[in-house]
This record gives structure tokens, sequence and C-alpha cells, in this order.
């Protein structure tokens, strides 16, 4: 009898239940179609749409950014060509198949495609919150403009998509570029609502979001690199007049225990522990042969994956004598085993760690000083190089430089440029300069020259052809 | 003895004793029994009209076996009158029980004697005797179990273990004998009391019994295409899973070994690779139970399986034959069904082995030894002075390279890190069968060392298969099979990151294993190579140790109601638990990290449970010249699988290897399920034997799928026609039977994981105020729209039997067509995902498949059986949907293989090599890249563009073989058995990845031999394949030449056992063999195993197959055993 009651019961289960018992919802995960219904959900996705930053910044925007520059170059190691992909954009030699720029363009669209996410769904539902609101869509389209000018700079045209992207179909049908000036209009769209909802400051807690601050600068920045310079000043004065100011010490931007401080406006936020939130840059610019604790106080031993973004001769070159930014900047200390010279080092996120490969330092964005030289370049720009002196030389006074008095706009120009090189040393700001200020030619072909006559290994192609755009990644252009 | 037989008077005066006394009285005198000197098996008797007892008693003093009975049941005997000489004990008591009102039966050394009981006498039929009769094959072996009815009549008896039976019948009536293997005789009974019976083996080809989905069938009437497994020809075979028993067995069925790791996978594909997104094994069914399938490296879910326990297994190659399987059918489905003792079987089996194994030399790359490779790094310097045009000093090299003749061989660390390795099994079968109950219960142990030091398998298995009549026509039974296995793994595979075989292939032969004070040298390496951590000591204290408990139960109940129906349920679960602990201590290092390095260590555990509810009605009929039957059933199936793993770093010492050393530990989780649904049915019907006809239909709703496309249907028809039963075919001994099938029918694949329809949120967490900030994402873009894969197949077979059975071929054409093939497609990373799973393209395999078996020999003394297979399988990408091509990289960013449509899938992608530069003369007319110098590679220029980029890779060699086959010999002389296993394949391709690293020419690692070959100018060009050391050697190994392909035809000598059986009066089976395995091996292929794929960790197989990358080598058997019957 149990038989038949137990078949009954099957039988039950099969023909009507099943349409239930078919369903089964992920446990370590959510699904995301009943996602995104409440204000928890919605700061949880902003959290999300910071996360590719930390992949960009760990990863490929300081090979593209700096190395790609004067600034710095590689260690080379001839018993591994295991870097061979980084080794060709600091010498040009990258293609369109190139894991690196592909890497880069997808990080950024990643976050893109989170922002999309939440400014799709935000205006579906109502959370009863407007400061809550208003703070979830300013950082989402800040964080959506700031990495369409990432993209827009190092590569042109690339495709502009605004809205979630739901299904295969229209993935597909999204790929198509669009010109640059369009890309650059949204750009500003976005950081102007930004400015608009983003709060001017936020609680310790919640320090390294980005505020209006962030907004106003990212706006200038932009306005700047389209040479709109009274556009840019009327971003860039309300903050002066803000709570931003120099720290009295250059070397306390780069401090783990003073991250956030009066000069930072947006950095990158690391922390040093297993939760895989840590920056990997320690390791990655310590020289490949350098000895155990050489920076880190435990053993490195030979690692293929270090020895980059080492500041080239010419960049060392640069400093004026008794600049205080060197020695907080770049480590000069170490003489290699195998080849008896000195191999200098990036200093600035080094700071020490307890785990190998897990250091805790932010990465600065835009800090204060930038207001200023910003500020100063737009001024002279428009002709008012008096006050564009003023606030270059705040910067130089707290790099121990004396004041810089020449009026003339074409010196100035240069001397910002210059002063901008050594105050922004390795956070990749250096290729942007010189792409905006049309440099980008001059100066990298007379870096070639130099580099040529120390490097016996460079290939021939290496500075051949002086690109100001990446190469479109081909894997892109391969999906129809 | 007088004891005894005082205890029987005492008994036989007591007319009804307490069960449990005559129970103790059995146990005790078979204890006394034990000590009692043997005595004759046959008996001489000679008496006139004596009394029974008196016969008995002669008997007893005879044989040594006691009578037991009660007076009242032999109170009406007959006197006996018997002349008999040196009769067997079983023919004395038939004869002298004729026509006696009563029977015996003997349990163990007893004879127990009963009354027959009758039943009331029906005035309608005509009084019935009672008839003993003996049942032997044609060469006098009693058969047990074997089939008596009567004919017309239900119900029946079945021969006891000596081939005894006694039933009662009308002398007119017609005794109907069958017996699985024989022909069916039916015998009048007359006025016979005691009939001899010998039955004849039948053409067991036509009549083999082929298990099938949810049931089993005689080849004769198979519609679809159902390879079996010939036992006997896979029995000798000594491996830790039956899987890899199967190579050569089966036309169509593709079995590679890609790796020797003990215990590890296997790669089997039924009639090709067609799925680039959901994998291509086949489905597995133990017992009825389909097991959720997950090979890779070093774990196979078939390997906790004991080979012993197996008794068929069947591979279903159609879709007729797996459509029943519906969504899980489409790559194939083998039916494992495990052992149960027959009726009227008892027995105890011994199956033991030991054997050794060992690497053939032929299988190791040879590598330079000491002394080639100082003179290797000499030359270079030389070369190296001339290219610079300088004057070679001599000074400049170093003082460990010098003079290389003093080096002498050096250390081969492959040979440092492998050994000959034990490999020896166990096995126990106690096997009872009586008519209300059958039961097996199986011991086994299994202990494979790996030939790689600190690696191995050990498998401690139980099984007990129980089926019991319990009331008539009702059938329960239950299969518990838990086994424990242990394993010790080492990182072997691939990578010189990781895999220590490679890092032993590279290491510069010139330092010595152990320092003069018996420590491991810790850093290995000379003069410009890398410098590493040591080998042996990486292996011998690597710590990596696998355990898993996995138990597959099943219990089942069936119930024959009406004669013709069969209903049965069925609940099967299938448990597991396993535990992986790793610990590397600080003095182990890496590859280019010698020692010391941080410790680390992890511990994992994972469960799951697997359960199943099948339920099945069966009817059968058959009427006139009409047979039908008719199956029904519905199933669900439900898994849970639970995972944890945590790993530490930082711990204060190498002492305490546990996490809980550890100072940073991380852990994480993962849980999933899966349900499944499922209907199905089947119609068998055949008219006189000529003409017959099968279709299934399978509905499934898997929880895999988007909840629209969530439910598949799943038909197929079949069909075949005995012709040779036709009046019009043509009367001829030659022909016994000629059939043609044909059949088409859909099957599906839903092996795509559990959540890939659904968009799923992830954790992306940030830092805010320098803590932790948890952040979510979409990581999947969802996919309403997934659905089955479905794969049409056509096939059309002949069966044809000739010469009574002596010639049997099955010829089959297959068109197997896959489509909506569930695969990961690239999308634009603009929409914020880089892929999604998704049904796009199709793919087609095609071929036939001959199998042809005869009997060259059948004497008495000689037999000889040999057994042949072939396949041709064809392969062909037909759409990819909007992709154009798909390439795999299974390692490095470059890819190794491409899938595009028109091809293949899976093709070796790369540059095609053109020669060697010669001069520069040549480099300046030839289109080169950058800085190219005399003695580099030249690559042709495949898009005629003048550049040679990326643009100039194209496919460079195709990885599957022309055909595959298989050849069996079976040969028996007397005592003597001989089984020669062969496979073969012909026309692969293998891609040498691994000589990116062996013929590295710059001088940081040990380089093949061939190295020495090399060019070194003009004038001294080497054997114009490897290139000069002096620059651009990076286009030798970052781009793929296409001289990396080589041919993987081989013929190999899988099995060669020689056995012998001695006959000896305590057993009925013992034999001693002795077995060679893989021992032979003809090949021109120099890489090693020719089998060799990736491990799966790296992704799909079917996307990148053929990739030699260095893998656990798979090594010769030699081994003697025993099989003992009792």
């Amino acid at each position: 009898m149990s038989k038949y009651i137990y078949i009954a019961l099957i039988t039950v289960l099969t023909f009507s239940g099943c349409k239930n018992y078919l369903n089964i919802e992920p446990e370590i995960s959510q699904n995301g179609a009943n996602y995104f219904k409440t204000k928890d959900q919605f700061l949880k996705a902003v959290n999300g749409a910071y996360a590719p930053l930390q992949d960009l910044f760990n990863g490929q925007f300081w090979e593209m950014g700096e190395m790609r520059s004067d600034n710095t170059s590689y260690q080379f190691n001839n018993q591994d060509n295991s870097g061979t992909l980084r080794q060709e954009i600091d010498e040009f030699r990258e293609i369109d198949l190139s894991d690196e720029t592909r890497s880069f363009f997808q990080s950024n669209y990643t976050g893109i495609g989170r922002c999309n996410v939440i400014l799709t769904r935000l205006p579906k539902v109502v959370l009863n919150d407007t400061k809550a609101t208003d703070m979830i869509a300013g950082q989402a389209s800040f964080l959506r403009a700031y990495y369409y000018f990432n993209l827009v700079r190092m590569f042109g045209d690339v495709p502009l998509v605004l809205e979630e992207v739901t299904s295969k179909d229209q993935a597909i049908k999204i790929n198509q570029r669009k010109p640059a000036a369009d890309i650059y209009a949204a750009i500003i769209a976005d950081a102007t609502l930004a400015v608009d909802k983003l709060p001017e400051a936020y609680a310790d807690s919640l320090k390294g979001r980005a505020g209006k601050g962030a907004a106003r600068i990212l706006l200038a920045d932009v306005f700047l690199t389209l040479h709109k310079y009274d556009l840019a000043v009327l971003q860039l004065r309300p903050l002066l007049t803000s709570f931003y100011h120099l720290n009295a010490n250059y070397a306390d931007n780069f401090d783990t225990k003073k991250k956030n401080g009066p000069e930072s406006i947006f950095e990158i936020q690391y922390m040093e522990g297993p939760n895989g939130l840590n920056s990997i840059l320690a390791d990655r610019f310590v020289p490949w042969d350098s000895p155990d604790g050489l920076i880190t106080g435990f053993p490195i031993d030979h690692d293929a994956g270090n020895g980059w973004n080492i500041p080239t001769q010419d960049f060392l070159d640069a400093y004026e004598p008794g600049d205080l930014r060197r020695a907080a900047s770049v480590g000069e200390d170490y003489i290699s085993d195998a080849t008896g010279k000195m191999v200098p080092y990036v200093k600035k996120y080094t700071s020490p760690h307890a785990v190998r490969g897990i250091s805790g330092n932010n990465f600065p964005v835009y800090r204060y000083a930038n207001v200023l030289l910003m500020l100063a370049e737009c001024l002279n720009e428009l002709g008012n190089s008096g006050e564009a002196l003023q606030y270059l030389n705040q910067v130089r006074n707290r790099a121990g430089l004396a004041q810089f008095s020449n009026t003339n706009t074409s010196d100035l120009r240069k001397v910002i440029l210059q002063e901008r090189r050594m105050e922004f040393a390795f956070e990749n700001q250096r290729w942007f300069d010189l792409l905006r200020t049309g440099t980008a030619v001059t100066v990298m072909t007379a870096h070639a020259v130099k580099e040529r006559q120390i490097k016996s290994y460079l290939s021939q192609g290496a500075y051949n052809n002086i690109r100001l755009l990446y190469q479109y990644p081909q894997r892109e252009i391969n999906i129809q | 003895m007088r004891l005894t037989s005082s205890f029987f008077k005492f008994y036989k005066s007591v007319s009804t004793p307490a069960p449990l006394v005559k129970f103790t009285i059995v146990l005790l005198l078979c204890c006394i029994q034990l000590s009692v000197a043997s005595y004759a098996q046959t008996i001489t008797l000679n008496a006139k009209k004596a009394d029974v007892t008196q016969i008995f008693k002669e008997i007893e003093s005879q044989s040594g076996y006691q009578f037991f009975y009660k007076y009242r049941d032999i109170a009406n005997a007959h006197p006996v009158t018997i002349s008999l000489k040196n009769a067997p004990l079983e023919e004395t008591l038939a004869k002298c029980f004729l026509g006696e009102p009563f029977t015996y039966k003997i349990v163990d050394k007893i004879i127990v004697v009963s009354r027959i009981k009758t039943a009331a006498p029906d005035p309608n039929t005509t009084a019935k005797v009672t008839i003993t009769g003996l049942v032997k094959d044609e060469s006098g072996q009693a058969l047990p179990g074997v089939s008596i009815r009567i004919k017309g009549n239900s119900g029946g008896t079945i021969t006891d273990r000596d081939g005894m039976f006694t039933i009662a019948a009308d002398p007119k009536a017609l005794l109907d004998i069958s017996y699985i293997g024989y022909k069916r005789k039916e015998e009048p009974i007359g006025n016979r009391a005691l009939i001899n019976i010998i039955l004849e083996q039948d053409n067991q080809e036509l009549n083999e019994v082929v298990v099938v989905g949810y049931g089993n069938l005689e080849r004769r009437d198979l519609t679809s295409s159902v390879g079996a497994v010939k036992m006997a020809s896979i029995n000798g075979i000594k491996k830790a899973s039956v899987d890899l028993q199967l190579a050569g067995q089966l036309a169509g069925v593709s079995v590679n070994q890609v790796t020797g790791t003990p215990g590890g996978g296997v790669v089997v594909r039924v009639r090709g690779s067609a799925s680039t997104g959901a994998g291509d094994d086949p489905m597995y069914v133990v017992d009825g139970f389909p097991i959720t399938p997950s090979f890779d490296q070093n774990s196979n879910p078939i390997s906790s399986l004991n080979p012993d326990d197996i008794e068929s297994i069947s591979v279903l190659k159609d879709a007729a034959s797996t459509a029943i399987y519906g969504s899980r059918g489409a790559n194939g489905v083998i039916l494992i069904n495990t052992k149960k003792a027959k009726i009227g079987q008892s027995s105890i089996t011994l199956n033991t082995f030991t054997g050794i194994q060992s690497i053939l030399a032929k299988s190791k790359i040879k590598m330079m030894d000491a002394a080639q490779f100082a003179e290797f790094r000499i030359e270079a310097a030389q070369d190296l002075a001339k290219f610079n045009g300088t004057v070679f000093d001599p000074a400049t090299i170093p003082a460990e390279y010098r003079n290389p003749s003093s080096l002498g061989k050096g250390t081969n660390w492959y040979n440092e890190i492998t050994r000959p390795a034990l490999m020896q099994n166990y096995s126990l079968t106690v096997a009872n069968g009586t008519a209300k109950v059958r039961s097996l219960f199986t011991v086994g142990y299994f202990n494979q060392q790996g030939n790689i030091l600190n690696t191995d398998f050990k498998r401690y298995s139980l099984r007990a298969n129980i089926e019991a009549d319990i009331v008539k026509n009702v059938v329960i039974g239950l299969n518990l099979a838990p086994s424990y296995n242990t394993r010790n793994v080492q990182g072997t595979d691939g990578h010189f990151e990781n895999g220590v075989l490679t890092q032993a292939l590279l290491d510069s032969p010139i330092p010595p294993v152990r320092l003069p004070d018996g420590s491991f040298n810790q850093r290995i390496g000379s003069a410009g190579t890398f410098i590493n951590n040591n080998p042996v000591n990486s292996v011998m204290n690597t710590i990596n140790k696998q355990s898993g408990f996995r138990t597959l139960a099943n219990v089942y109940a069936s119930w024959q109601f009406l004669n013709d129906f069969n209903i049965k349920t069925t609940f099967g679960a299938d448990y597991g638990n396993s535990n992986v602990d790793t610990f590397k201590p600080s003095f182990v290092g890496g590859f280019r990290f010698p020692p010391p390095q941080l410790a680390s260590g992890s511990t994992a555990a994972y469960n799951s449970l697997n359960w199943l509810s099948e339920n099945t009605l069966n009817y059968s009929h058959k009427w006139g010249a009409h047979s039908l039957v008719i199956l029904g059933g519905f199933s669900v199936q439900n898994e849970v699988s639970n995972g944890r793993s945590a790993f530490g770093t930082g711990f204060p010492d190498d002492v305490v290897h546990t996490l809980n050393a550890a100072t940073n530990i991380t852990a994480t989780a993962a849980k999933e399920a899966w349900k499944l649904l499922s209907l199905f049915s089947r119609v068998n019907y055949a008219y006189e034997d000529k003409y017959l006809l099968a279709a299934s239909l399978r509905r499934d709703g898997s929880s895999r799928f988007a909840p629209t496309h969530r439910w598949g249907t799943f038909p197929s028809v079949s069909a075949g026609w005995r012709i040779s039963n036709e009046s019009f075919f043509p009367k001829t001994t030659l022909i016994d039977q000629l059939k043609f099938t044909a059949s088409y029918g859909l099957a599906g694949n839903n092996n795509i994981g559990n959540y890939s329809y659904i968009p799923i949120v992830d954790k992306n967490n940030y830092v805010f105020g320098d803590v932790l900030a948890p952040g979510s994402g979409l990581s999947q873009l969802g996919n309403s729209n997934l659905g089955w894969e479905t794969t049409h197949q056509l096939n059309v077979g002949m069966d044809l039997s000739l010469l009574k059975g002596r010639v049997y071929l099955i010829a089959e054409y297959y068109n197997r067509f896959t489509q909506d093939m569930l695969s990961d497609i690239t999308l634009p990373v603009s929409s914020g995902f880089s892929s999604t799973l998704t049904n796009v393209g199709n793919v087609r395999n095609r071929g036939f498949e001959f199998t042809l078996t005869t009997k060259n020999m059948n004497q008495k003394d000689f037999t000889w059986e040999t057994s042949f297979n072939i396949s041709f399988n064809r392969n062909k990408v037909l759409s990819l949907g909007n992709a154009l091509k798909i390439a795999a990289a299974p390692v490095f960013e470059n890819a190794t293989n491409i899938t595009e449509v028109g091809q293949p899938l899976g093709m070796f992608y790369g540059y095609v090599f053109d020669g060697i530069f010669k001069n520069q003369h040549e480099i300046d007319t030839s289109p080169h890249f950058d800085g190219q110098v005399p003695g580099t590679i030249r690559y042709k220029d495949i898009n005629g563009d003048g550049v040679i980029d990326e643009k100039d890779q194209t496919i460079i060699g195709n990885p599957y073989p022309n055909f595959t086959f298989g050849l069996n010999n079976h040969l028996s002389y007397k005592n003597f058995d001989l089984n020669i296993v062969m496979a073969g394949s012909q026309g692969g391709h293998l891609f040498d990845l691994y000589k990116q690293f062996t013929t590295n020419l710059d001088g940081v690692f040990n380089v093949e031999q061939e190295v020495v070959n090399r060019w070194r100018s003009e004038a001294n060009p080497g054997a114009g394949i490897l290139p000069t050391t002096n620059a651009n050697t990076n286009l030798a190994r970052d781009l793929y030449p296409s001289y990396w392909v080589k041919s993987n035809s081989y013929i190999a000598f899988k099995d060669i056992t020689l056995g012998y059986s001695f006959k000896t009066k305590f057993s009925r089976n013992f034999r001693v063999y002795l077995s060679a395995q893989n021992a032979l091996l003809i090949t021109g292929y120099k890489g090693g195993n020719p089998e060799v794929a990736m491990d799966s960790e790296t992704g799909n197989h079917s996307l990148s197959p053929g990739i030699n990358f260095i893998g656990y080598p798979v090594s010769a058997v030699y081994a003697i055993g025993i099989n003992l019957t009792l």
C-alpha cells in the first residue's frame, strides 16, 4: 500500500508541482532579475561600480599612462620574456591584439556597465530618500564620466552605451564606435549632473567616495583637455575656497597612515589584507633582481612580475637641485648585482606590508596640487599669467624650489608642464599631459634617441611610430 | 563420526525439534565435519529391495555426507534396488530417490530429506509424477540456474548448483528448458523418472544479451546501435577504473588515457566531438543510476567502482538508443551493471594481482646530459662571438662548462622524480543464490603507486547486491556500494610554473640532487640558467592528500502482475564527500624560486548528494506471430553539492601543517543544485521475428534552463528487417541471419553548469574609509532563451551472422548532427560583459563502424576467437552562429587551436614554418620580422601582404585520426588461455607545445638532444629545423611553428595475458596468469604517450584537443595474478 502512496506522491509532484519544482535560485549569489529594488542594494551597486578602478590602477593604467611616456620604462630582464606585452607598450610596439590595451578597454566598460545598470534602474523605483537617490545617481554619473574620459583619451572613437544591456542581441547592436566629440558630450553631461547632485563632503567612514569637488575637477580636466580654458576655470575656482589644501609635506600624499588627507580630491582606495582589495604596485615596481627585503621587509627573489615602471634617466635628469619631491618619489639606493649599476625605482606606493604582493597604498587621481597647476595652465592660456604664477609657486614652494617669475606665456607653458611632470610623477598624468599640450610626438621622439643610446637591446621597431591613440582592440572589431 | 551418528539417532526420535535446536545441530555438525578426513566423491552401491535407511547409511559412510530427515517423511518409502559403480553422489541420490515420495537438498555436507508436497488431486488432470533431472552442457559440465517449465503452464523451477531439478508433471507434458547462451530445448517426459538433458550452446553473438536503457534485449532483436563489451576480453586489463579498460573494445568509442595519474581521468568520446560549450563526456549509468560526470587529471567518478564488480558494460551510440535518456544522451551513454548472484550459484571468488609499472624508455623525452649541455653553452658563446664579429675568448666561458667531458651524464632529473611502481589488487566475492534470495558481497582493495614519487591511489570498496523474492511475483533488491579512496597528488603536468615533470626536464643536468652531506641541493642551476628549487625535494615534501568517501545505493521493488505487467520502483542515491589537504613547506620553493619561500597550506571539503526516484511500468505480450513490449516511466533526479575551502599562509614553522597554524587565512564556499524531471516511454514490436519496430519518447525538464525553455522532447524511431527469415531468402547453410536496421532520433545535452541562464549578482567589493565596503554587480548576462543542445542522429546498420555464428559482422553508418550547440560566445565588452552562454552553431559527425567477430578455431582443446573493430569518423563545424571562429588558448594568450566553419573542431593553429634564413640576402628579399638575422626562422606570409604578423597564423594540422581500430584475440589451448588486446589510431596529430620550453635556445633551460642539430652557420645548418642561438630565439617558441605538429599514429598492445587453469578438487576454477599491458607501443611519435591531452582544468578538450604539454606518463604494467573460485 505504501508503494501506491509513494507513487501517487511522486506523480503529484511530477505533474502538478513541476513548474515550481524546477526553479532553483543560486544560493551563493543573487538573481539580478529581482535585484536593485532597495536603497541598500543600490548603494552596494554603487560600491560595485567603483570596483573596476582597482583593477585599472593595479593593472594597465601605469603601463599606458606612465610607462608609455618619457617618465618610466622597465628594467631589462634577459632571462625572461614573459613581460613582452608591457615592454611593447613602453616602446610603441603593441599590436591591436594586445591583451594589455584590451584589458584596460574592458575594465572601463565593466565600470560603465555597472553605472548603466544603476542609472537605468534607479528612475524605475521609489526610494523615498532624495539625498540618497542624489548621491547614488551622482556617483554613478561621476564614475561613468570618468571611465569614458579614460577611454576617449586612450582610444578616441569608442562605443557609447548609456543604458543597461540585457540581451545578447542588444550587446551586439551597441558595438559601434561613436565620434570622440559625442563621447565628450556625454562625459560633460554626466560630470555636470554629478557636480549638481554630489555632496561637498562625506563622513570619515565614507572617505574615498567622489564628492562635488571630485566632479568639479573631473569636469575641469575634461574642459582643459578640450582646451575650453574658461569653462575649466569656472569649475576650478570654487575649489580654491573649499576645504582642500596642500599637505605641508609632499610625502604625506602617499602615506598609508594619512589616506584621503586634505590634499586628496579623488583617490583609488586600496586596503592591505586578504580580501583582494589590495594594491600590488609595491612589488610590481621593485627591481626584479633586488635582494630580500629591499623595500618590503621580506623575501622578494627574482620575479618576472617585478622591475616595471622604472624611472628613466631622462626623468631623473629633469629634477632641479633641491627638489624635496625627489626623495619621496624615487628610490636611488639599489645597485644591481648583475650590472653593478644603480637601478632607480618608484617609491610612492611602497609602504611596508606584511604579505608579499599585498600592500595598502591608495593611488591618487586628483590632488589639490592639480587644481593649482590646472588653474595655472588655464589662466596662462587665457593670458592671465600673473595669477597663474601665484598658483604655480604654491606648488614649487612646497617642493622647496625657488619662485618662478617669468610671465611669458610660452615659457610659462613649458614650466607648468615641467612642474606637472615632477609633481605628478608616477601618478599616470604624464602621457595625458603630453597629449593635451600637443607635445607627445616631439618629446617622445627626443626621448627615443636617448633610450637608444642606453639600451642596446631595443629592437628596430621600438619608438618607430609615436602613436597618440592606442589601437582599437581587434577583439571588438571581430565581433559582428 | 560415531558421535554425529548418535546425535542423529537421538534427533531422529524427536518428532518436531525447535528451529533453534535444529540450527544448532547443523552448526555443530559443520564444525565437526571440518575435522573429518576426506571421503570418496563417488559411490559404489549394490542393493536389492533394501530399506532406504540402509541405503542412507551406506552413502553416509562412503561420502562423508550426513542425512537429515524425519522418520515420518520416509515412512512410506519403497524398497530400493540399485546397482552403481563409482557414480557421483548426485547421480546416486537421484537414482535412489527415483519414484520415492520424498526429495532432498544438500546444505553444506548435509543431505536434507523432505516429503514432496503433492497438490490436492485435480480430477480434470491426469496424475502427475515427480521427475528428477540433470542438465549438462555438451562438455558434461552441470548447468546451474537453468529454467525448467512445463510447456503451456506457468510456474516452473530451476536447476540447483549441481544441475539437478525436481518437478511434478504429467507424463504427457513437454518440458521447456531454457538457459541464456544455449538453445532452447523441449523434452517429452514419457514414463521416465530421471531425465538427463544436454543443452547445446547457441549462436552466442545473436543471442548475446545486450543491456539497453531501462532493460535488455538480445542482440538479434536490436534495431539501434549498441556496443556491448565482451567482459572476458577486458578482465585481464589491470587498471584503476573500468573506463580505461575499454580502449580498443568497441567501434565508435574512443578511449584515450590522456594521463597516467593514478586513479585519474580518461577522455571517452562516442562518435566524435560535438559540443563546444557543454561537455563531450558520455553519460555514465551505474545499475540504472545516472552519475554526475566530473573528470579531470586527478579524479574520475568511475574510479570509485571496483572493476571486478562489473557484470556488463554497454555503450549506447545512436540517438535511437540514447533518446530514452533524453537531455543527457547526446554524447552517448555508457551503461554499467554490477554482478548479482545467480539462482543456484554458491561461490567464493578471489581475484588478486600484483604488478609493477614502469615508464617505457620510448616515452621519455631525450634531454641533454651534463656534458652535452656544457658543450651546447660553449658553442652558443662561439656562435655569438662570430655573429658579433669578435674573436671568441675561451675565458668568457663560465668555469663549470669549460671541460664538458669531465661532467659526464650529470643528473637526469626526470629519472630522479620517477620510479618503477607497484600496483596491487585484492577482491573477494561471495555469491549465493537460491530461488528466494540472491546475494553477492564483494570486498576489494586496490593500491596503485604512481610512477612519480609521492603519488598514489588507494581504493577500499565494499559491495552488497541482494535480491529477494519476498512474495510471489514480487522481487525486492538492494545494491549498496560504499567505497573510500585516498590519493596523494603532486602538481605534475603542464607549465613549468606548476608542473614538476616539465621542471625536471628543464633543470640543468649539472648540479647533483644531494649535497655531500646528504641534504638536498636547494639551488638547482648552472651559469646562465634559471636558479630553481630541487624537484626531488619538491615532490617528496609537498603534501597534497585527497580522500573521498562515496556510496552508491539503490533499492528497488518490482511486481509482476496479470502475467504481462511488471511495475518497478527504484530509489537510488549517490552520496560523496571528499577532503583535500595541502601544505607546501618553506624549504620546498618553486621553479625560479629556490627556497626558502613562505609556507602555504589549504584545506577543503566537498560533499554532494544526488538522488533518483524512478518508476517504470512494463507490459509485454505475445500473441500469434506478434510480440509487443511497452515501457513507460517517470523519474525525478536531484543533486545538491557543497564545497568549502580555506587557504592559509604565515605558518610560523614547517612543523604543524594544518591550517590552524596559519596566521593569514582566507576561505570560500560554494553551493549548487540541479533537478531533472522526466517522463519516458518505449514500444518494441516484432512480427514473425522478421519485422522489428521500436519507438521511444522522453520528456525532460531541467532546472538548468530558462523557464520558457525548460522542457525538451526527445523522440526516436528505429526499425529492423530480418531478411534472412523471409521465404524468398535463399535457404543456405552459409548465412544464419541477415538483418538491416535503421534509426533516427534526438538526444540532448544539458551539461552547462547550473545557473547559466540567470543574470547573477556577484560581490564586487570596494574600500571606503580604509574598511571594506560591500559591493555588488552583475557578473553574468542572463539568457532567458537558453535551451537544449540537440543531437539528431541517423543510423543505418547491418548484422550478418555466417556459418552458425562462426563469423559475425556488424556494419554501421551514422550521421550525427548537433544543433543549437551550447557555446560561450564572445560579446563586445562595451556591453559590460565579455561572453555569454548561448545556443549557437551546428556540428556534424558522420562515419562508418565495423565490428567483425570470428571463431577461428572451435575444437575441444583449442579455441581461438578474434574480434576486430574499426571506426571512421569525420567531424565538421557547419555553423558558429554569428562568430567567425573560436580560438582556444589553453595556456598562453596565443591560441593553439581554432574552430572555424567548414573545418573540424579545434584544428591546430600557428605559423607555417618555411625553413631557416640562410643569409642576409634571403632576409632582405622575403617578408620577415624586424631585426631578423641569418639562422632564424622564415615563416610563410600566408596572406601575401609582404609582412609577417598575427594575420599569417593559419591551420597547421588536424588532430583527428583517419581511423581508429581495436583487435582482440582470445585463444585457449587445453588449460592455457591467451588474450591479446591491441588498439591503434592512424592519421591523427599532436601539437608539441612543450617544445616551447624544451627547445628554448636562450640557455636558461636544459634542452632536448635534438638541439645539437640546430642551425649554426650557413655552412653548418644542422637539421634545418631549429634556428640559431644568436638572436630572435623567441620566433621559435612564442609563435607556434608548424613543425610542432607531429603524427601520432600508433599501435599499442594494451594487454597480453597468458593464463593457466589448474584442475583441482578444492576449487571450481583456479587460474594463474601473467599479464603485460602497454608493453609494446609501435609509433613514430617521440613526445611520450600518443594519447596525451591537456588536463581538463584548462578547459574544454573539444576546442583544444591534442595538445601535448607534458603529462603524467602512462606506463607499462607487468603483473601476475590469480583467479580462484571455490
